[in-house]
Protein backbone atom coordinates (compact mmCIF):
# COMPACT_ATOMS: atom_id res chain seq x y z
CA UNK A 1 0.00 0.00 0.00
CA UNK A 2 2.58 2.63 1.15
CA UNK A 3 5.02 1.45 -2.12
CA UNK A 4 1.34 1.88 -4.23
CA UNK A 5 0.59 5.31 -2.57
CA UNK A 6 4.67 6.12 -3.33
CA UNK A 7 4.10 5.26 -6.95
CA UNK A 8 1.89 7.01 -7.45
CA UNK A 9 3.02 10.69 -6.72
CA UNK A 10 5.62 10.68 -8.68
CA UNK A 11 2.96 10.51 -11.98
CA UNK A 12 0.51 13.23 -10.13
CA UNK A 13 4.06 15.40 -9.98
CA UNK A 14 5.27 14.30 -13.61
CA UNK A 15 1.46 15.27 -15.09
CA UNK A 16 1.10 19.09 -12.52
CA UNK A 17 4.86 19.58 -14.19
CA UNK A 18 3.69 18.93 -17.83
CA UNK A 19 0.62 20.79 -17.12
CA UNK A 20 -1.41 17.90 -17.59
CA UNK A 21 -2.63 17.41 -14.23
CA UNK A 22 -6.57 17.19 -13.67
CA UNK A 23 -8.55 19.01 -10.90
CA UNK A 24 -9.41 16.21 -8.98
CA UNK A 25 -5.32 14.55 -9.12
CA UNK A 26 -4.16 18.21 -7.85
CA UNK A 27 -6.83 17.24 -4.52
CA UNK A 28 -4.82 13.55 -4.74
CA UNK A 29 -1.56 15.17 -5.32
CA UNK A 30 -2.00 17.51 -2.31
CA UNK A 31 -2.84 15.20 0.02
CA UNK A 32 0.25 13.11 -0.96
CA UNK A 33 2.56 15.50 -0.13
CA UNK A 34 1.82 16.43 2.78
CA UNK A 35 3.46 12.59 3.92
CA UNK A 36 6.85 13.12 1.74
CA UNK A 37 8.44 16.82 2.55
CA UNK A 38 11.18 15.45 -0.06
CA UNK A 39 8.66 15.23 -2.77
CA UNK A 40 7.18 18.76 -1.76
CA UNK A 41 10.53 20.14 -1.78
CA UNK A 42 10.77 18.59 -5.69
CA UNK A 43 7.34 19.99 -6.28
CA UNK A 44 8.70 23.37 -5.70
CA UNK A 45 11.98 22.49 -8.04
CA UNK A 46 9.91 21.79 -10.99
CA UNK A 47 7.92 24.48 -10.44
CA UNK A 48 10.35 27.11 -10.80
CA UNK A 49 12.72 27.96 -14.05
CA UNK A 50 15.17 25.60 -14.62
CA UNK A 51 18.50 26.22 -16.87
CA UNK A 52 21.14 24.85 -19.62
CA UNK A 53 23.85 23.69 -17.47
CA UNK A 54 26.62 22.95 -20.41
CA UNK A 55 25.94 25.69 -23.06
CA UNK A 56 23.43 28.39 -21.91
CA UNK A 57 22.48 30.94 -24.28
CA UNK A 58 21.97 34.68 -22.30
CA UNK A 59 19.68 37.49 -24.22
CA UNK A 60 22.99 38.78 -25.87
CA UNK A 61 23.87 35.53 -27.52
CA UNK A 62 20.15 34.72 -28.70
CA UNK A 63 20.36 38.19 -30.50
CA UNK A 64 23.55 37.41 -32.00
CA UNK A 65 21.96 34.30 -33.16
CA UNK A 66 18.97 36.26 -34.37
CA UNK A 67 21.38 38.60 -36.41
CA UNK A 68 23.10 35.53 -38.00
CA UNK A 69 19.66 34.18 -39.16
CA UNK A 70 18.65 37.23 -40.24
CA UNK A 71 21.56 37.86 -42.91
CA UNK A 72 21.40 34.08 -44.11
CA UNK A 73 17.49 33.96 -44.51
CA UNK A 74 19.17 37.26 -46.48
CA UNK A 75 20.76 35.97 -48.44
CA UNK A 76 18.86 32.85 -49.29
CA UNK A 77 15.53 35.41 -49.83
CA UNK A 78 18.07 37.12 -52.99
CA UNK A 79 18.28 34.06 -54.81
CA UNK A 80 14.31 33.44 -54.28
CA UNK A 81 12.45 36.28 -54.91
CA UNK A 82 10.14 34.70 -56.86
CA UNK A 83 8.14 33.78 -53.54
CA UNK A 84 7.26 37.29 -52.15
CA UNK A 85 5.88 38.11 -55.67
CA UNK A 86 3.79 35.79 -55.95
CA UNK A 87 -0.04 38.63 -55.00
CA UNK A 88 -0.80 41.79 -54.50
CA UNK A 89 -2.67 41.88 -52.05
CA UNK A 90 -0.82 44.12 -49.48
CA UNK A 91 -2.35 44.87 -46.17
CA UNK A 92 -0.24 45.93 -43.32
CA UNK A 93 0.01 43.14 -40.51
CA UNK A 94 -2.36 43.86 -37.65
CA UNK A 95 0.10 45.17 -34.37
CA UNK A 96 -1.30 42.39 -32.18
CA UNK A 97 0.07 39.39 -34.90
CA UNK A 98 3.48 41.16 -34.19
CA UNK A 99 3.25 41.21 -30.39
CA UNK A 100 2.23 37.34 -29.94
CA UNK A 101 4.34 36.15 -26.33
CA UNK A 102 3.05 32.71 -25.99
CA UNK A 103 4.79 29.16 -27.40
CA UNK A 104 0.86 29.13 -27.73
CA UNK A 105 0.86 31.12 -31.10
CA UNK A 106 0.39 28.94 -33.51
CA UNK A 107 2.50 28.65 -36.80
CA UNK A 108 -0.42 28.97 -38.77
CA UNK A 109 -1.33 32.90 -37.58
CA UNK A 110 2.32 33.87 -37.65
CA UNK A 111 3.12 32.04 -41.56
CA UNK A 112 0.04 34.04 -42.56
CA UNK A 113 1.09 37.57 -40.67
CA UNK A 114 4.67 36.78 -41.85
CA UNK A 115 3.57 36.35 -45.54
CA UNK A 116 1.34 39.46 -45.47
CA UNK A 117 3.91 41.61 -44.38
CA UNK A 118 6.45 39.80 -46.99
CA UNK A 119 4.07 40.88 -49.61
CA UNK A 120 3.57 44.59 -48.42
CA UNK A 121 7.14 44.76 -47.89
CA UNK A 122 8.33 43.54 -51.11
CA UNK A 123 6.28 46.03 -53.33
CA UNK A 124 7.60 49.22 -50.93
CA UNK A 125 10.43 51.47 -51.63
CA UNK A 126 13.93 49.18 -50.91
CA UNK A 127 15.45 52.04 -48.93
CA UNK A 128 17.54 50.89 -46.38
CA UNK A 129 15.86 50.62 -43.19
CA UNK A 130 17.38 51.83 -39.75
CA UNK A 131 17.84 49.51 -37.21
CA UNK A 132 17.58 51.32 -33.07
CA UNK A 133 19.46 49.27 -30.79
CA UNK A 134 19.40 50.83 -27.22
CA UNK A 135 20.91 49.69 -23.76
CA UNK A 136 19.08 50.76 -20.11
CA UNK A 137 20.99 51.91 -17.74
CA UNK A 138 22.55 48.57 -16.23
CA UNK A 139 22.28 46.11 -19.17
CA UNK A 140 24.79 45.99 -21.96
CA UNK A 141 23.97 44.36 -25.83
CA UNK A 142 25.77 42.89 -28.48
CA UNK A 143 24.85 43.28 -32.20
CA UNK A 144 26.60 41.96 -35.64
CA UNK A 145 26.07 44.13 -38.03
CA UNK A 146 25.27 43.34 -41.97
CA UNK A 147 28.79 43.47 -42.62
CA UNK A 148 29.78 41.56 -40.33
CA UNK A 149 31.02 44.61 -38.20
CA UNK A 150 30.95 43.04 -34.04
CA UNK A 151 29.41 45.47 -31.69
CA UNK A 152 29.23 45.59 -27.93
CA UNK A 153 26.94 48.45 -26.66
CA UNK A 154 27.48 49.89 -22.64
CA UNK A 155 25.19 50.36 -20.44
CA UNK A 156 22.58 53.68 -21.21
CA UNK A 157 23.89 53.83 -25.41
CA UNK A 158 22.14 53.62 -28.04
CA UNK A 159 23.14 52.41 -31.90
CA UNK A 160 21.28 53.62 -35.61
CA UNK A 161 22.46 51.54 -38.05
CA UNK A 162 20.62 50.46 -41.63
CA UNK A 163 19.64 46.83 -42.28
CA UNK A 164 22.04 46.84 -45.02
CA UNK A 165 25.22 48.93 -45.79
CA UNK A 166 23.90 49.87 -49.66
CA UNK A 167 26.22 52.74 -51.07
CA UNK A 168 29.86 53.42 -51.06
CA UNK A 169 30.28 53.76 -47.15
CA UNK A 170 28.99 52.29 -44.14
CA UNK A 171 27.63 54.82 -41.59
CA UNK A 172 26.69 54.41 -37.74
CA UNK A 173 25.69 56.51 -35.71
CA UNK A 174 26.20 55.86 -31.54
CA UNK A 175 25.16 57.84 -28.42
CA UNK A 176 26.86 56.41 -25.60
CA UNK A 177 29.41 53.88 -25.43
CA UNK A 178 30.37 51.21 -27.72
CA UNK A 179 33.15 48.81 -28.62
CA UNK A 180 34.00 48.02 -32.38
CA UNK A 181 35.64 45.25 -34.26
CA UNK A 182 35.35 46.40 -37.48
CA UNK A 183 35.12 43.70 -40.34
CA UNK A 184 37.91 44.55 -42.70
CA UNK A 185 36.65 46.03 -45.93
CA UNK A 186 39.44 48.95 -47.89
CA UNK A 187 36.83 49.96 -50.56
CA UNK A 188 33.83 50.45 -47.98
CA UNK A 189 35.08 53.02 -45.32
CA UNK A 190 32.87 52.28 -42.12
CA UNK A 191 32.16 55.69 -40.09
CA UNK A 192 31.22 56.24 -36.63
CA UNK A 193 29.09 59.46 -36.02
CA UNK A 194 29.18 61.06 -32.48
CA UNK A 195 27.86 64.40 -31.14
CA UNK A 196 31.05 65.03 -30.51
CA UNK A 197 33.26 64.22 -33.91
CA UNK A 198 33.47 61.58 -36.33
CA UNK A 199 35.18 58.35 -36.39
CA UNK A 200 36.62 56.86 -39.95
CA UNK A 201 37.91 53.71 -40.17
CA UNK A 202 38.18 50.43 -42.53
CA UNK A 203 38.88 47.45 -40.65
CA UNK A 204 39.87 47.84 -36.44
CA UNK A 205 39.23 47.28 -33.35
CA UNK A 206 38.52 50.74 -31.17
CA UNK A 207 35.88 52.19 -28.11
CA UNK A 208 34.30 55.43 -28.53
CA UNK A 209 32.99 56.76 -25.08
CA UNK A 210 30.26 59.81 -25.92
CA UNK A 211 27.36 60.37 -23.71
CA UNK A 212 25.35 63.38 -23.95
CA UNK A 213 25.79 63.57 -20.01
CA UNK A 214 29.16 63.94 -19.94
CA UNK A 215 31.31 66.62 -20.70
CA UNK A 216 33.89 64.85 -22.67
CA UNK A 217 34.01 62.08 -25.53
CA UNK A 218 37.22 59.95 -26.10
CA UNK A 219 38.17 57.41 -28.43
CA UNK A 220 40.45 54.31 -28.10
CA UNK A 221 42.36 52.37 -30.89
CA UNK A 222 43.24 49.02 -29.61
CA UNK A 223 44.94 48.06 -33.19
CA UNK A 224 44.81 49.05 -36.56
CA UNK A 225 44.22 53.21 -37.59
CA UNK A 226 41.32 55.47 -37.15
CA UNK A 227 40.37 58.66 -38.03
CA UNK A 228 38.90 61.47 -36.45
CA UNK A 229 37.45 63.97 -38.01
CA UNK A 230 35.21 66.80 -36.35
CA UNK A 231 32.07 67.86 -38.12
CA UNK A 232 33.07 71.86 -38.60
CA UNK A 233 36.23 71.32 -40.38
CA UNK A 234 36.30 67.60 -42.12
CA UNK A 235 40.03 68.85 -43.87
CA UNK A 236 41.20 68.65 -40.02
CA UNK A 237 41.95 65.17 -39.30
CA UNK A 238 43.96 63.20 -36.41
CA UNK A 239 44.70 59.90 -37.34
CA UNK A 240 44.79 57.88 -33.61
CA UNK A 241 48.06 55.10 -33.42
CA UNK A 242 47.33 51.76 -31.77
CA UNK A 243 46.73 52.00 -27.66
CA UNK A 244 46.19 55.71 -28.40
CA UNK A 245 43.08 57.77 -27.27
CA UNK A 246 42.03 61.20 -27.96
CA UNK A 247 39.68 63.07 -25.60
CA UNK A 248 37.49 65.72 -26.92
CA UNK A 249 36.10 67.69 -24.76
CA UNK A 250 32.58 69.06 -25.84
CA UNK A 251 31.98 72.55 -27.55
CA UNK A 252 31.94 75.23 -24.56
CA UNK A 253 33.06 72.58 -22.19
CA UNK A 254 37.07 72.74 -21.09
CA UNK A 255 39.07 69.71 -20.22
CA UNK A 256 39.27 68.59 -17.08
CA UNK A 257 43.32 68.70 -16.69
CA UNK A 258 43.93 71.16 -19.71
CA UNK A 259 47.89 71.47 -19.56
CA UNK A 260 48.25 69.19 -22.60
CA UNK A 261 45.44 70.40 -24.26
CA UNK A 262 45.88 71.92 -27.99
CA UNK A 263 42.91 74.41 -29.04
CA UNK A 264 42.26 73.27 -32.17
CA UNK A 265 40.54 76.49 -34.23
CA UNK A 266 38.08 75.22 -36.53
CA UNK A 267 36.16 78.10 -36.59
CA UNK A 268 36.22 81.59 -35.37
CA UNK A 269 33.30 81.26 -33.37
CA UNK A 270 33.75 77.86 -31.51
CA UNK A 271 37.20 76.07 -30.27
CA UNK A 272 37.23 72.86 -29.70
CA UNK A 273 39.49 71.11 -27.72
CA UNK A 274 41.52 67.68 -27.99
CA UNK A 275 43.73 66.00 -25.81
CA UNK A 276 46.44 63.17 -27.36
CA UNK A 277 47.23 60.40 -25.10
CA UNK A 278 48.03 56.56 -24.21
CA UNK A 279 45.43 54.26 -23.44
CA UNK A 280 45.21 53.78 -19.22
CA UNK A 281 46.84 50.28 -18.51
CA UNK A 282 46.30 48.73 -15.05
CA UNK A 283 48.49 47.15 -13.11
CA UNK A 284 46.76 43.51 -14.18
CA UNK A 285 47.29 44.68 -17.79
CA UNK A 286 43.54 45.20 -18.09
CA UNK A 287 43.05 48.50 -20.31
CA UNK A 288 41.10 50.84 -18.28
CA UNK A 289 39.10 51.93 -21.49
CA UNK A 290 37.35 48.63 -22.83
CA UNK A 291 37.45 46.92 -19.39
CA UNK A 292 33.61 46.99 -19.72
CA UNK A 293 33.69 44.66 -22.64
CA UNK A 294 35.06 41.78 -20.59
CA UNK A 295 32.31 42.94 -17.62
CA UNK A 296 35.21 44.56 -15.44
CA UNK A 297 35.10 48.03 -14.34
CA UNK A 298 38.46 49.79 -14.25
CA UNK A 299 39.54 52.91 -12.69
CA UNK A 300 43.19 54.77 -12.85
CA UNK A 301 43.20 57.76 -11.11
CA UNK A 302 40.28 59.10 -12.24
CA UNK A 303 37.87 62.01 -10.36
CA UNK A 304 34.91 60.25 -7.83
CA UNK A 305 32.60 62.37 -9.78
CA UNK A 306 33.28 60.56 -13.66
CA UNK A 307 33.81 57.60 -11.56
CA UNK A 308 30.22 58.02 -9.79
CA UNK A 309 28.78 58.60 -13.84
CA UNK A 310 30.02 55.27 -14.56
CA UNK A 311 28.77 53.23 -11.64
CA UNK A 312 25.59 54.81 -12.57
CA UNK A 313 25.26 53.27 -15.77
CA UNK A 314 27.09 50.70 -14.73
CA UNK A 315 24.37 49.45 -12.18
CA UNK A 316 21.60 51.95 -13.13
CA UNK A 317 21.67 53.67 -9.55
CA UNK A 318 21.76 57.41 -8.69
CA UNK A 319 24.69 58.70 -7.35
CA UNK A 320 24.85 62.05 -6.03
CA UNK A 321 27.09 64.35 -3.76
CA UNK A 322 26.25 65.85 -0.41
CA UNK A 323 29.79 67.05 -0.14
CA UNK A 324 30.99 68.74 -3.10
CA UNK A 325 34.66 68.26 -2.27
CA UNK A 326 34.70 64.64 -2.57
CA UNK A 327 33.90 64.93 -6.13
CA UNK A 328 37.34 65.77 -7.03
CA UNK A 329 39.11 62.88 -4.62
CA UNK A 330 40.82 60.82 -7.23
CA UNK A 331 40.58 56.82 -6.79
CA UNK A 332 42.13 53.65 -8.71
CA UNK A 333 40.19 50.28 -8.68
CA UNK A 334 39.56 47.38 -10.83
CA UNK A 335 36.09 45.35 -10.22
CA UNK A 336 34.44 42.02 -12.23
CA UNK A 337 31.19 40.89 -10.64
CA UNK A 338 31.00 43.24 -7.34
CA UNK A 339 28.34 45.12 -6.40
CA UNK A 340 27.75 48.74 -6.33
CA UNK A 341 28.37 48.65 -2.55
CA UNK A 342 30.31 46.61 -2.38
CA UNK A 343 32.80 49.25 -5.17
CA UNK A 344 32.07 51.58 -2.63
CA UNK A 345 33.64 49.46 -0.03
CA UNK A 346 36.78 48.88 -1.47
CA UNK A 347 37.18 52.52 -2.36
CA UNK A 348 36.78 53.06 1.82
CA UNK A 349 39.03 50.59 2.49
CA UNK A 350 41.72 51.47 0.22
CA UNK A 351 41.76 55.05 2.07
CA UNK A 352 39.36 57.14 0.63
CA UNK A 353 37.74 59.37 3.27
CA UNK A 354 33.89 59.50 2.14
CA UNK A 355 30.77 57.91 3.59
CA UNK A 356 27.73 57.26 1.54
CA UNK A 357 24.21 55.87 2.78
CA UNK A 358 21.41 55.13 0.42
CA UNK A 359 17.80 57.10 0.85
CA UNK A 360 13.80 55.76 0.96
CA UNK A 361 13.73 56.72 -2.77
CA UNK A 362 16.89 54.22 -3.88
CA UNK A 363 19.53 57.49 -4.12
CA UNK A 364 22.69 56.75 -2.79
CA UNK A 365 24.58 60.04 -0.82
CA UNK A 366 28.10 60.40 -0.67
CA UNK A 367 29.41 62.92 1.80
CA UNK B 1 8.48 38.25 -41.66
CA UNK B 2 8.99 39.74 -38.33
CA UNK B 3 6.62 36.79 -36.79
CA UNK B 4 8.92 34.47 -38.45
CA UNK B 5 12.22 36.30 -36.56
CA UNK B 6 9.84 36.35 -33.42
CA UNK B 7 9.37 32.75 -33.48
CA UNK B 8 13.35 31.91 -34.32
CA UNK B 9 13.75 34.16 -31.52
CA UNK B 10 11.61 31.89 -28.85
CA UNK B 11 12.39 28.65 -30.02
CA UNK B 12 16.31 28.32 -31.16
CA UNK B 13 17.72 28.26 -27.84
CA UNK B 14 15.70 24.69 -27.51
CA UNK B 15 15.97 23.38 -31.19
CA UNK B 16 19.62 24.20 -31.28
CA UNK B 17 19.90 22.21 -27.67
CA UNK B 18 17.73 19.31 -29.60
CA UNK B 19 19.83 19.30 -32.65
CA UNK B 20 23.03 19.37 -30.77
CA UNK B 21 22.00 16.29 -28.79
CA UNK B 22 21.41 14.40 -32.04
CA UNK B 23 24.23 16.03 -34.25
CA UNK B 24 26.86 16.16 -30.69
CA UNK B 25 27.58 19.70 -32.13
CA UNK B 26 26.27 23.27 -31.20
CA UNK B 27 27.72 24.89 -34.81
CA UNK B 28 25.88 22.53 -36.84
CA UNK B 29 23.04 22.52 -34.34
CA UNK B 30 22.95 26.32 -35.65
CA UNK B 31 23.09 26.33 -39.56
CA UNK B 32 20.35 23.44 -38.87
CA UNK B 33 17.99 25.84 -36.85
CA UNK B 34 18.69 28.43 -39.59
CA UNK B 35 18.28 26.24 -42.46
CA UNK B 36 14.89 25.24 -41.21
CA UNK B 37 13.56 28.86 -40.22
CA UNK B 38 14.81 29.92 -43.88
CA UNK B 39 12.67 26.86 -45.19
CA UNK B 40 9.63 27.43 -43.15
CA UNK B 41 9.62 31.15 -44.73
CA UNK B 42 9.58 29.93 -47.91
CA UNK B 43 7.09 27.59 -47.52
CA UNK B 44 4.92 29.66 -45.40
CA UNK B 45 1.78 29.57 -47.42
CA UNK B 46 1.90 25.64 -47.37
CA UNK B 47 1.86 25.72 -43.87
CA UNK B 48 -1.34 26.66 -43.19
CA UNK B 49 -2.20 22.68 -43.41
CA UNK B 50 -0.17 21.98 -40.66
CA UNK B 51 -2.17 20.03 -37.56
CA UNK B 52 0.77 20.55 -34.69
CA UNK B 53 3.00 23.53 -35.97
CA UNK B 54 5.45 23.13 -32.67
CA UNK B 55 6.02 18.97 -33.22
CA UNK B 56 6.48 19.81 -37.15
CA UNK B 57 9.00 21.97 -36.46
CA UNK B 58 10.18 19.58 -33.66
CA UNK B 59 9.97 16.61 -36.42
CA UNK B 60 11.73 18.39 -39.02
CA UNK B 61 14.65 19.35 -36.91
CA UNK B 62 14.89 15.69 -35.99
CA UNK B 63 14.63 14.96 -39.49
CA UNK B 64 17.70 17.65 -40.54
CA UNK B 65 19.58 16.87 -37.66
CA UNK B 66 19.50 12.94 -38.61
CA UNK B 67 20.35 13.96 -42.34
CA UNK B 68 23.61 16.07 -41.24
CA UNK B 69 25.00 12.63 -39.83
CA UNK B 70 24.35 11.06 -43.29
CA UNK B 71 21.91 8.94 -42.15
CA UNK B 72 18.98 7.91 -43.96
CA UNK B 73 16.52 6.37 -40.56
CA UNK B 74 13.93 8.91 -39.10
CA UNK B 75 14.40 7.35 -35.25
CA UNK B 76 16.84 9.51 -33.31
CA UNK B 77 19.50 6.57 -31.50
CA UNK B 78 18.81 7.30 -27.69
CA UNK B 79 22.36 5.75 -27.44
CA UNK B 80 24.16 7.84 -29.33
CA UNK B 81 22.57 11.12 -28.12
CA UNK B 82 25.14 13.63 -26.41
CA UNK B 83 24.45 13.81 -23.13
CA UNK B 84 26.04 17.76 -22.58
CA UNK B 85 23.92 19.36 -24.71
CA UNK B 86 20.25 17.89 -23.17
CA UNK B 87 22.15 18.78 -19.20
CA UNK B 88 19.98 20.77 -17.09
CA UNK B 89 19.53 21.90 -13.48
CA UNK B 90 16.91 24.31 -11.61
CA UNK B 91 18.48 27.67 -11.75
CA UNK B 92 19.88 28.30 -8.89
CA UNK B 93 19.57 32.32 -9.27
CA UNK B 94 16.21 31.59 -7.96
CA UNK B 95 17.41 31.29 -4.90
CA UNK B 96 15.80 28.52 -3.51
CA UNK B 97 18.39 26.19 -3.63
CA UNK B 98 22.13 26.12 -3.55
CA UNK B 99 24.54 25.35 -6.36
CA UNK B 100 25.60 22.03 -4.26
CA UNK B 101 21.69 20.41 -4.60
CA UNK B 102 21.45 22.13 -8.35
CA UNK B 103 24.75 20.18 -9.47
CA UNK B 104 23.58 16.69 -7.74
CA UNK B 105 20.41 17.35 -9.41
CA UNK B 106 22.26 17.94 -12.71
CA UNK B 107 24.41 14.40 -12.22
CA UNK B 108 21.14 12.38 -11.26
CA UNK B 109 19.65 13.51 -14.89
CA UNK B 110 22.31 12.41 -16.08
CA UNK B 111 22.29 9.11 -14.95
CA UNK B 112 19.10 8.47 -16.18
CA UNK B 113 18.26 6.47 -19.64
CA UNK B 114 19.36 8.43 -22.58
CA UNK B 115 15.18 8.58 -23.63
CA UNK B 116 13.80 9.48 -20.49
CA UNK B 117 16.20 11.90 -19.70
CA UNK B 118 15.29 13.95 -23.29
CA UNK B 119 11.48 13.42 -22.44
CA UNK B 120 11.92 15.10 -19.45
CA UNK B 121 13.77 17.35 -20.98
CA UNK B 122 10.80 18.07 -23.50
CA UNK B 123 8.45 18.49 -21.09
CA UNK B 124 10.36 20.73 -18.44
CA UNK B 125 12.45 22.76 -20.57
CA UNK B 126 10.80 23.28 -24.10
CA UNK B 127 7.30 23.33 -22.21
CA UNK B 128 6.08 20.52 -24.86
CA UNK B 129 2.46 18.79 -24.24
CA UNK B 130 2.44 15.15 -23.45
CA UNK B 131 0.35 14.95 -26.86
CA UNK B 132 4.12 16.85 -28.78
CA UNK B 133 6.05 14.52 -27.22
CA UNK B 134 4.43 11.72 -28.54
CA UNK B 135 3.98 13.10 -31.47
CA UNK B 136 8.11 13.82 -31.84
CA UNK B 137 9.23 10.49 -30.60
CA UNK B 138 6.62 8.31 -32.22
CA UNK B 139 5.31 6.74 -29.07
CA UNK B 140 2.25 6.95 -26.88
CA UNK B 141 1.28 9.62 -24.40
CA UNK B 142 1.26 6.74 -21.78
CA UNK B 143 4.45 6.29 -22.14
CA UNK B 144 5.75 9.37 -22.22
CA UNK B 145 3.45 9.74 -18.74
CA UNK B 146 5.01 7.06 -17.51
CA UNK B 147 8.74 8.11 -18.38
CA UNK B 148 8.55 11.23 -17.37
CA UNK B 149 7.22 9.95 -13.25
CA UNK B 150 10.70 7.71 -13.69
CA UNK B 151 12.64 10.68 -14.24
CA UNK B 152 11.04 12.97 -11.63
CA UNK B 153 10.83 9.21 -9.30
CA UNK B 154 14.37 9.10 -9.56
CA UNK B 155 15.55 13.32 -9.25
CA UNK B 156 13.48 13.00 -5.52
CA UNK B 157 15.19 10.00 -4.14
CA UNK B 158 18.55 11.80 -4.83
CA UNK B 159 16.96 14.79 -2.97
CA UNK B 160 16.31 12.28 0.13
CA UNK B 161 18.97 10.17 -0.13
CA UNK B 162 21.98 12.41 -0.51
CA UNK B 163 20.62 16.27 0.43
CA UNK B 164 20.44 16.38 4.31
CA UNK B 165 17.11 16.94 6.06
CA UNK B 166 18.10 20.06 7.66
CA UNK B 167 18.59 22.00 3.78
CA UNK B 168 14.98 21.27 3.06
CA UNK B 169 13.66 22.10 5.84
CA UNK B 170 15.50 25.69 5.68
CA UNK B 171 13.86 26.06 2.58
CA UNK B 172 10.28 25.20 4.58
CA UNK B 173 10.91 28.11 6.70
CA UNK B 174 12.34 30.89 4.79
CA UNK B 175 9.62 32.47 3.28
Amino acid sequence: MYHDKNERIWHLLARKTAKEISAEEIKELERLLQQYPYALYMQELMNQEWRDTYKSFNTGDITLLVEKHKQRLHAAQQSNEVISMKSTAAKPIPRILLRFATIAASVLLLAFAGWKWGIGHSEKDPAPLLQHLATQMGSRSEVLLPDGTKVRLNAGSSLDYPKQFNGKTREVKLIGEAYFDVAKDSAKPFFVHTKAFTIKVTGTVFNVRAYSDEDSAVASLIHGSVEVQFDKNKDNIIMLRPNEKLTVAMPAVRPDENKNAIPENHSKEEKIYVKRGAITTMNDSTIAETAWVQNKLAFKNISFEKIAASLEKWFGADIRFKTEGKKLLNLTGTFEGESLEEVLRAFQLTGTRFRYSKDSEGVIWIE
Amino acid sequence: MESFNSLYRMLCSKLIHFSAAITGSFHVAEEIVSDLFIMLWQKREQLSSVQQPLVYIYVCTRNLSLNSLGQRKKHIDYESLDRDALAMAPDVEDRLISTEVAQLIEKAIRELPARCQLIFRLVKMDGLSYKEVAGLLEISSKTVDAQLAIAIKKLSLTIRLDIPEELINSYFHRE
